[in-house]
């Protein structure tokens, strides 16, 4: 049962961090393509202030938070998974009761 | 894909992302004054010029977008211009100041590339004009038009003032005309034809020529002000449709309803209209 749950869980872990991962290429090339557009829009309406810069940057640094949580902070899952465990226990230990 | 792949591709767009923060900070920091406020390397907001012109310029024609147009008159028998180009670094390098010198006529004129709608930037232009100029057009779209100096000098010109958001005055001028939308028109005039119409301003001048002739001032919701010299004789007509109607002048009245009055000052062959729908008007004796 218990390495059941452990096979289960850590395939549904594996799921989630590569989905994340996915969804993280799919969110930069979202970015790129609208940025390239947005640039291409402000230098054909009139070339002289540059305003998609400012989308860049400001979407830039949610672009790198979505890497950082697909590829470092993924530690969140490992306490998922400690406090299931403990969850299940104390589920158990209630259902002996 | 192999997961060593999908890593390697996750920190390449990483490699990307960082790269396109770091050129749009670029860009940012280094914006010189994009809608007239300085960016963090800014160094200036203004490109100044000047052209010196040979004597023998008599007839002048201007023409700014936005900015102000200044015409001074001076002592020396060149011409000068002055340009300052303002605004962001885009719009100056895209401001062309275009100068032509035709025989004794010069037209300065402020041009803009296609497409450059909405481009922070404008000119502001001086002229110094000689005595001996004959002619002056002045067209602003949205900036002032001054012309400055001592009115003997100014007394020659014939001049063509045009704005459509900005103010209107002249120092001095042989025959005028002067036309705004919501700008307030001030003039003295020496000439026989002198025509100033603006919908929001008040106009305020004076007519100070020997000649009787032909005045023409209308204003919508702005006061009409006007001053005559002593001898000026013909025929006048003040009229407002909700303002007061006033005359210091000894006006020979010809009729009198609640918002018109006609009259005659003096002998004369001139003429003097007055119009405003919601404004004051006043006529007054002028001072020379």
């Amino acid at each position: 049962m218990t390495e059941n749950f452990s096979h289960e869980d850590q395939m549904e872990q594996a799921r989630k961090r590569v989905q994340a991962k996915l969804g993280f290429l799919k969110h930069f090339l979202i970015y790129i393509v609208v940025i390239a557009f947005l640039a291409v829009v402000n230098n054909l309406t009139y070339g002289g202030y540059q305003w998609w810069p400012w989308p860049a940057l400001g979407w830039g640094i949610g672009v790198v938070a979505n890497f950082l949580s697909a590829w470092v902070f993924v530690g969140g899952g490992r306490l998922e998974e400690t406090l299931m465990r403990q969850e299940m226990d104390r589920m158990d230990r209630t259902d002996r009761r | 894909m192999k997961l060593g792949s999908l890593n390697l591709i996750g920190v390449l767009a990483l490699l990307l992302t960082l790269a396109l923060i770091g050129g749009a900070l670029f860009l940012i920091l280094n914006d010189r004054g994009s809608y007239g406020i300085p960016g963090a390397f800014s160094q200036d907001l203004l490109d100044e010029g000047r052209e010196l012109f040979e004597p023998g310029v008599t007839g002048l024609e201007l023409y700014t977008v936005a900015g102000p147009i200044t015409v001074e008159s001076w002592d020396r028998p060149e011409t000068q211009v002055i340009w300052e180009k303002r605004g962001s670094e885009a719009a100056r390098d895209r401001i062309k100041i275009d100068i032509r010198r035709n025989g004794s006529r010069l037209t300065v004129r402020e041009e803009w590339p296609a497409g450059s709608v909405n481009v922070q930037g404008w000119v502001v232009l001086k002229v110094m004009v000689p005595a001996g100029t004959e002619e002056l057009r002045a067209t602003s779209i949205s900036g002032a038009v001054k012309v400055l100096g001592d009115s003997a000098s100014l007394s020659g010109i014939n001049q063509e003032l045009k704005t459509t958001s900005g103010a209107l005055s002249t120092d001095g001028a042989k025959e005028l005309t002067a036309s705004s939308v919501s700008g307030a028109i001030r003039f003295r005039a020496y000439g026989e034809k002198v025509e100033a119409e603006t919908v929001s301003g008040s106009i305020q001048g004076s007519v100070l020529g020997e000649e009787d002739g032909e005045i023409r001032l209308s204003s919508v919701s702005g006061s009409v002000t006007l001053g005559l010299y002593e001898a000026w004789g013909g025929q006048v007509s003040l009229r407002s449709v909700s303002g007061s109607l006033h005359s210091a002048l000894p006006l020979i009245l010809e009729s009198q309803e609640r918002n018109r009055l006609t009259g005659r000052l003096n002998q004369g062959k001139g003429t003097a209209s007055l119009k405003t729908t919601s404004g004051a008007i006043r006529l007054e004796k002028g001072a020379r």
